[in-house]
């Protein structure tokens, strides 16, 4: 299968600032891929490079399996940084203008105006709205043409917490229909919430990709707790899946790939301990973030 | 392309108060300076005194067909630097409100960008060349002696030398405005650059670099329509548009346009 999109060794650089490092990404049909990082890691930078209003120092990009003609961004339906609109026009004028752009001379402005719920100001000016109006109208423009691809950079930047939920509905939604996603965030909870795979950039480059569902899964942890730890901790250490330990207040936490609790019982049974507590821990996307940054910090 | 590019223009504008406000009053006082023109030399002829009295004894033919178009297109000179400022507000705006890189985010190719702008450079062009046309026939009907067609339509060619003349004037505020992108900033630095520095440099080089001077652009472009009134006191005047003049004026037109599609490939948005 082609990919949507694909970038090899995409690079820039601003002078003796590297942006964004030598990236390689691939993302296919129907994913809700997240671009994750902290901020000034160079998720704009790139999406900026994809979309040909920065240029690229290096590398190349394919959409579509096609090429990076400005032809192929009337597929695509996106937003950079904030909500960009001429502000003395109504939200039903600047649909009108992006239309234009696209070539698509039609589309149910109603449908969409109704789907990120700005029916009722359709005619306002835009600079009468509410950031949380700016952006689910920046959504609304982004799906004018019915694009294959949607890129979200920072959809809930600024939102109050109804706001943030409204626009991760909307994307959900739209994500249904379909559509593939690409959605820059420095929010591991969204991420989580909304994604289907991610990346992780630091200072430009990449530093992780994988699926959200395999990455939580992919790390076990157990906690234990017995009566002697000191012995615990020995017969801990040589069992065979157990990557590493850490003591936190008397409890042992043990990490690796092909941990369960049932075997790790039946092993402490067999070595003459009964552990007074044994649990997984849930392990969440921020906690794997942050060990991928320290990782990568070193 | 070009009709798609000009409609985007128009989208862009349609409801822009303050663009349609300026335009408006653009057209008002075009037609309104012509005719105090009139009644200023009215005044003086009824007021005739003094050193300039056998100057208004005959009244001032400034009106009379062949000389009309000439006289208007050089009075008129200096409603080219509202037409400017109606481009380079567009132009600025396009970068502060950043929806210049939302347009090509969307799709929009920067040949077709350039394009939209040089359409709407073209259009107010276009007007410009319109209203002297009106005005002219306007101010001839009332007040030439002389009416018949061939009069009418000698020296005409002024009335097009002055829609390029404006074409190649918007040329230059596309550009600078292109390469400040700061509204504020860009107009400033083009009033100062065109009535200030550039006539300084050529009053100063002009006595010794006489040629030179003639190829500075805001010379060059305010050259292509000469100062007429000298042959009211029986000077030898241009009353006719040269070639040469207009090649040097499209010269830098093309320049201008050149480097502005340079700066926009060239640069990140």
């Amino acid at each position: 299968m082609t990919p949507v999109l694909q970038t090899e060794n995409l690079t820039k650089r601003f002078g003796r600032l590297v942006a964004v490092d030598g990236l390689n990404l691939e993302v296919y049909r129907g994913q809700v891929f997240g671009i994750l990082g902290p901020n000034g890691s160079g998720k704009t930078t790139t999406l900026a490079m994809l979309l040909g209003v920065v240029k690229r120092t290096d590398g190349t990009y394919i959409w579509f399996g096609e090429g990076d003609h400005y032809e192929l961004r009337k597929r695509i339906g996106a937003i950079l940084e904030y909500p960009i609109f001429y502000p003395f026009l109504s939200a039903v004028d600047n649909l009108r203008i992006t239309a234009h752009i696209k070539d698509v001379s039609r589309y149910d402005e109603e449908a969409l105006m109704r789907l990120v719920g700005l029916y009722e100001r359709r005619k306002d000016a835009y600079k009468t709205y509410s950031l949380g109006m700016k952006q689910r109208l920046a959504i609304a423009t982004a799906m004018v043409g019915d694009p294959e691809v949607l890129i979200l950079d920072e959809p809930t930047n600024g939102l109050d917490p109804q706001g943030i939920a409204e626009v991760r509905r909307l994307i959900l939604e739209i994500s249904a229909m379909g559509k593939t996603i690409i959605l820059a965030s420095h929010l591991l909870d969204e991420v989580q919430k909304v994604c289907t795979h991610f990346c992780v950039l630091q200072r430009g480059s990449k530093v992780y990709q994988g699926g959200v569902a395999d990455t939580l899964n992919q790390k076990h942890r157990i906690e234990v707790y017995a009566d002697d730890p000191e012995t615990l901790h020995t017969v801990l250490k040589e069992y065979r899946a157990v990557k590493t330990m850490e003591r936190k207040n008397g409890v042992i936490i043990i990490q690796g790939e092909e941990l369960s609790t049932k075997a790790l019982n039946q092993y402490l049974i067999e070595k003459g301990i009964i552990a007074s507590h044994l649990a997984r821990v849930h392990t969440n996307l921020e906690e794997q973030f942050l060990e991928i940054l320290k990782e990568n910090d070193r | 392309m070009i009709a798609k590019a000009l409609t985007l223009e128009f989208l862009k504008f349609r409801r822009y108060k303050p663009f349609w406000i300026i335009l408006g009053l653009f057209v008002i006082c075009y037609f309104a300076l012509g005719f105090s023109i009139k009644s200023f030399i009215d005044y003086m002829i009824a007021n005739r005194e003094g050193p300039f009295e056998a100057f208004f004894e005959t009244g001032l033919p400034l009106f009379d067909f062949v000389d009309v178009w000439q006289n208007m297109a050089y009075i008129t000179f200096l409603f080219k630097y509202i037409l400017a400022f109606v481009v380079m507000i567009s132009i600025c705006q396009e970068y502060t409100m950043r929806t210049i890189r939302q347009n090509m985010i969307d799709g929009l190719s920067r040949a077709e960008y350039v394009i939209s702008k040089l359409g709407m450079v073209t259009v107010l062009s276009l007007l410009a060349g319109l209203l002297l046309l009106i005005l002219g026939l306007f101010l001839g009907m009332l007040y030439s002696p002389v009416k018949s067609l061939d009069f009418v339509v000698q020296s005409i060619e002024f009335v097009p030398a002055f829609a390029f003349e404006t074409f190649c004037f918007l040329a230059f505020a596309m550009f600078l405005s292109t390469l400040i992108r700061r509204t504020g900033f860009a107009i400033i630095l083009f009033i100062l650059y065109s009535l200030i520095m550039e006539p300084i440099a050529t009053t100063i080089m002009k006595h010794e670099y006489e040629l030179a001077t003639w190829y500075f652009p805001i010379r060059a472009i305010n050259n292509i329509i000469h100062l007429p009134f000298g042959k009211y006191i029986f000077q030898e005047v241009q009353d006719y548009v040269k070639w040469t003049e207009l090649l040097v004026a499209g010269g830098w037109a093309l320049i201008f346009i050149w480097l502005t599609w340079l700066l926009m490939t060239k640069r990140d948005l």
